[in-house]
């Protein structure tokens, strides 16, 4: 498993939504997503918590496909 | 076009279910394997929204793919699906051609009458693997509130972002995302189950007809998507119901 930190970002009209995380953490990473969605005074919704999601579903993935090789 | 023979084949068995509770001989009642049981207890209506595209594939047509969604959406047990050019009209009449937020899909789903609208987003498409990656939604504009909240069920049942995301009346009710590759064995096994019971038109392809035609497979990744977001969705139920077990249909 690789040890560095991971980011994912999003820009959405004038904001730029940056998310670092250390790998094994990936659960509160997803947490921050669904408390930004759920604030009403932000712009970030729930179609963007599940694009994010989705990348990091798929950066794991990819991750684990390169350990069995 | 796969789906009218299929249709028509699920038509003639409800008619000779229909005959045989009616009294009438019948002596062969084709089997429906490609249904997918429901998640409600009544019947609901369900809007299906063009489909959002993340992939930046521009050979993707998101009508043409929300076309495929509702069509999905027609074999799950108790849903009825409201046409897509409703869904076209409400949003003409906003000068637009696509959600754009949870708060607009929820708006559309009111103005339609709907009690629940699917929103889908194709993250990869890659026509000649092909692989297509895609989220899947599902906004309820009335749903109830959640009751007695059971961390001891929400625990049990799996869910640990439920109680959080049912505070938010702008939050999905259920959702998923899925990755298929029809390279992958697991998936052509999968598509396999998913397209014996609908080769009626008997090609020289047969079942694997649905691993070489795009839109074909994006039928299996919608069937598949909404096959899971029924099942979160009886969990979800059944959570809200404080883990009664009366609740789930299946």
């Amino acid at each position: 498993m690789k040890t560095d930190v991971q980011q994912l970002s999003l820009v959405k009209g004038e904001h730029r939504y940056l998310f670092r995380y250390q790998p094994g953490h990936e659960a509160d990473v997803i947490g921050a997503f669904a408390a930004l969605a759920s604030d009403g005074s932000s712009e970030f919704d729930w179609f963007d918590a599940a694009v994010l999601s989705y990348q990091m579903g798929r950066r794991i993935e990819t991750e684990i496909e390169e350990l069995r090789m | 076009m796969p789906v009218l023979p299929f249709r028509f084949q699920r038509t003639s068995a409800s008619f000779a279910g229909l005959l045989v509770a009616a009294g009438c001989s019948q002596t062969k009642v084709e089997r429906n394997d490609t249904h997918i049981t429901r998640a409600f207890v009544s019947p609901v209506t369900i809007a299906v929204a063009p489909v959002l595209n993340f992939s930046g594939e521009f050979s993707l047509d998101p009508i043409a793919a929300a076309d495929l969604l509702a069509s999905e959406l027609t074999y799950v047990e108790g849903v009825t699906v409201v046409p897509l050019n409703r869904v076209m009209a409400v949003l003409a009449g906003q000068g637009r051609t696509q959600v754009d937020s949870p708060a607009h899909a929820l708006a559309v789903c009111e103005a339609l009458g709907a009690d629940a609208i699917l929103v889908g987003g194709i993250m990869e498409y890659d026509a000649y693997t092909p692989t297509v990656g895609l989220i899947l939604q599902m906004y309820e504009p009335n749903r109830p509130p959640p009751a007695a909240f059971d961390s001891l069920v929400d625990r049990r049942l799996a869910l640990p972002f439920e109680a959080s995301r049912m505070a938010d009346p702008f939050s999905p009710t259920s959702q998923v995302q899925l990755v298929q590759n029809a390279a992958h064995e697991k998936v052509q096994k999968a598509v396999k189950k998913f397209a014996d019971p609908r080769d009626e038109d008997e090609t020289h392809l047969g079942w694997r007809q649905y691993l070489k035609v795009q839109s074909l497979f994006l039928r299996f990744c919608w069937n598949d998507a909404l096959a899971r977001l029924m099942k979160q969705e009886r969990s979800r139920r059944l959570l809200l119901a404080g883990g009664a077990r009366t609740e789930d249909p299946a």
